[in-house]
């Protein structure tokens, strides 16, 4: 997240927000020396390159060839972050992270060139070069364009023609091959969202259908049911998982590990993107950036960070209304003996102040169970991958 | 002022025809003709003449009353042909509204049907559809369109386009019924290997890495708990 904020921090003070942003602009993009240099500022890891040195990766984790790994993979499938785990012979979980959003240009051999130069990925697909990744956020923002997204509202994106041949290339880069065949992979799926009418049968295939082609033994396991997982082992796997994500937010109520109630609701970090930008009229991965800057919610500071709070204030209440009428309607609702913890994971939870705005609104409505405390995941972006992977492990031998 | 004199019709009535054998035949060697233009300007002139000589007699209070006379009439006449424009336009306009109360039927039924696309029962029946939009458009095209005829025009297209997406969109939910595959179908249909190929750089490219606390509690804990539920 780090490299994309500072790169989106410096772009937005030079360039401020642009205004009267056509929505549907598809301006070509044309790959020149300023656009090389703003990517190249980044860094991005190369490797095997004989033309330049390599570039010092980022975070870069230990070598996982090297690494004895334990049976079992997590997969974390996010609308907006495609997050891999597995866990090497130290115990230590190693992650792998990629923007789920591409963008197209055209194709030509400078800039096949200059782009491998720079680290930065791409597909070929259909005679347009596509960008795939944190770079074509940056790329957005430098021609002041949207990135396309193979996902939407939490599920594959049924407008995204070239969504699928680049996924299963994300998929591949991001899990490798399977240390056996028919290795289990637990992947994040959706809970049935009850403000929206989705199905989500046919999105959890797509990507069953894309691990089984890898060779691995696909296993749907449900978004707040693996931030359970991940985070609420010291309660016996008891209480409230939120994946707050970029589609969705999707709620378990777990005891003892089991799911009692799952569900989600189709707002999340987009909508708060989709909004901020129609209000400060800008564009929509614009307005990622800016709220992915650094802002505290609790102290918010002039017009587009307020705005950010607005709709951040709007969409957490929003959840925690619906969570509450879910909770109140459900007949399967357990009655827990002692208080419990609510956990909020996911990228639109690491937000600056979310845990106080969260706090604030839950206090506004009278919430039908006794909650002990209401926290951050200790990894919010990783949790879900993290959840899948204990999952997954759990089921190894 | 209404009284009208048609001349050509007198002199239908008080003329009689006679063969010209018949006329040789009394002794008549020449005729003299007159044809009916003639007769018509010799009546104009004679006319004109009349009433020429009149006016320079009339006097003011008869000139008054002719001009009266004379406006009234052509006020008369005007309102006539408004009221006739009026009454055209109204008609018109009656049929601007009809047909756009069709077309934004047809768009509420085309979005419905949109909307209930995967349903296997769709409410939307594409063939009384096609005939409200045939009929709509053969009613206009009968009708007078010198007036509105841009407006006509543009609601015409308007259905066309309508009537043409709803041929479309209703064709495949009413001559089949799709049913949504199941999970298993899918899994089978999207772990086939890719048909080509895509020039790609990714293998080159190290993705970005982070390590993470671990999660051998979880999992103990978690087995812990499988091994008591067992």
């Amino acid at each position: 997240m780090g490299d994309y904020a500072d790169y989106a921090r410096d772009n937005f003070d030079s360039n401020g927000p642009a205004a009267n942003v056509d929505k549907d602009q598809k301006k070509e993009v044309v790959f020149g020396v300023e656009e090389a240099n703003a990517l190249n500022a980044v860094n991005y890891p190369v490797k095997d390159s004989t033309d330049v040195p390599a570039t010092t990766p980022v975070n870069t984790a230990s070598d996982s060839s090297n690494a004895a790994v334990a049976q079992g993979r997590g997969l974390d499938v996010g609308t907006a972050n495609l997050v891999s785990s597995f866990q090497d012979s130290t115990g230590n979980v190693n992650l792998k992270i990629q923007r789920n959003a591409f963008i197209d240009i055209d194709c030509d051999d400078y800039t096949r060139n200059m782009l491998t130069r720079l680290g930065v990925q791409y597909v070929v697909v259909n005679n347009r070069m596509v960008v795939v990744g944190d770079p074509a956020f940056e790329l957005a923002n430098i021609f002041n364009r949207n990135t396309r997204r193979p996902m939407k509202d939490g599920m594959i994106s049924p407008d995204e023609t070239d969504a699928l041949p680049i996924e299963r290339m994300l998929l591949e880069t991001l899990l490798g091959q399977p240390k056996q065949q028919g290795e289990n992979c637990y992947f994040s799926v959706p809970a049935e969202p009850i403000d929206a009418e989705m199905n989500v049968v046919y999105h959890q295939g797509v990507f069953g259908g894309l691990l089984k082609g890898l060779g691995y033994d696909p296993k749907p396991l449900v978004e707040g049911h693996a931030v359970v997982f991940s985070e609420l082992a010291e309660d016996d796997f008891t209480g409230i998982g939120i994946s707050c994500g970029g589609g969705m937010f999707n709620v378990c109520v777990s005891y003892k590990s089991i799911p009692a109630l799952s569900f989600s609701t189709t707002r999340g970090g987009d909508w708060i993107d989709r909004n901020v930008a129609h209000v400060l009229g800008i564009s929509s991965s614009r307005a990622c950036g800016l709220k992915e800057k650094g802002i505290d919610l609790a102290n918010p500071q002039g017009r587009e960070e307020e705005a950010v709070e607005i709709y951040y204030r709007n969409l957490i209440s929003y959840t925690l209304k619906n969570i509450k009428e879910r909770f109140e309607s459900s007949s399967s609702m357990p009655s827990f003996p002692e208080p419990v913890s609510i956990v909020c994971a996911g990228g639109t939870s690491m937000i600056g102040g979310f845990t106080e705005v969260f706090q604030q609104e839950f206090e506004k409505i009278q919430f039908p169970l006794d909650i002990k405390e209401i926290r951050l995941a200790e990894d919010p972006l990783y949790s879900v991958s993290k959840g899948c992977l204990v999952a997954a492990l759990s089921e190894s031998v | 002022m209404s009284h009208t004199f048609d001349v050509p019709d007198a002199l239908k009535k008080r003329t009689s025809t006679v063969a010209i054998d018949e006329l040789a035949r009394r002794g008549h060697r020449t005729v003299n003709v007159l044809d009916k233009a003639a007769v018509l300007n010799l009546i104009d002139e004679a006319v004109q003449n009349v009433v020429e000589e009149r006016l320079s007699e009339i006097n003011e209070e008869d000139r008054d009353r002719i001009r009266d006379e004379a406006r009234s009439e052509f006020t008369r006449l005007v309102k006539a042909r408004k009221s006739e424009q009026e009454k055209q336009q109204e008609k018109y306009e009656k049929r601007i509204h009809t047909l756009r109360e069709q077309a934004v039927d047809l768009q509420e039924k085309l979005q419905e049907a949109q909307h209930h696309s995967s349903e296997p029962s769709s409410n939307l029946d594409s063939d009384q559809l096609r005939s409200v939009v045939k009929e709509a458009l053969e009613d206009a095209r009968t009708e007078p369109t010198s007036a509105t005829g841009d407006q006509i025009e543009g609601i015409q297209k308007s259905i066309d386009a309508l009537a043409s997406k709803v041929a479309k969109g209703s064709g495949g939910s009413s001559s089949q019924v799709q049913e949504v595959p199941s999970e298993e179908a899918l899994v089978a249909i999207f772990s086939k290997p890719a048909e080509e190929e895509l020039e790609n750089n990714l293998e080159q490219i190290e993705v970005k890495n982070a390590k993470a606390g671990g999660i051998a509690a979880n999992l103990a804990k978690l087995r812990g708990l499988q091994k008591e539920t067992e």
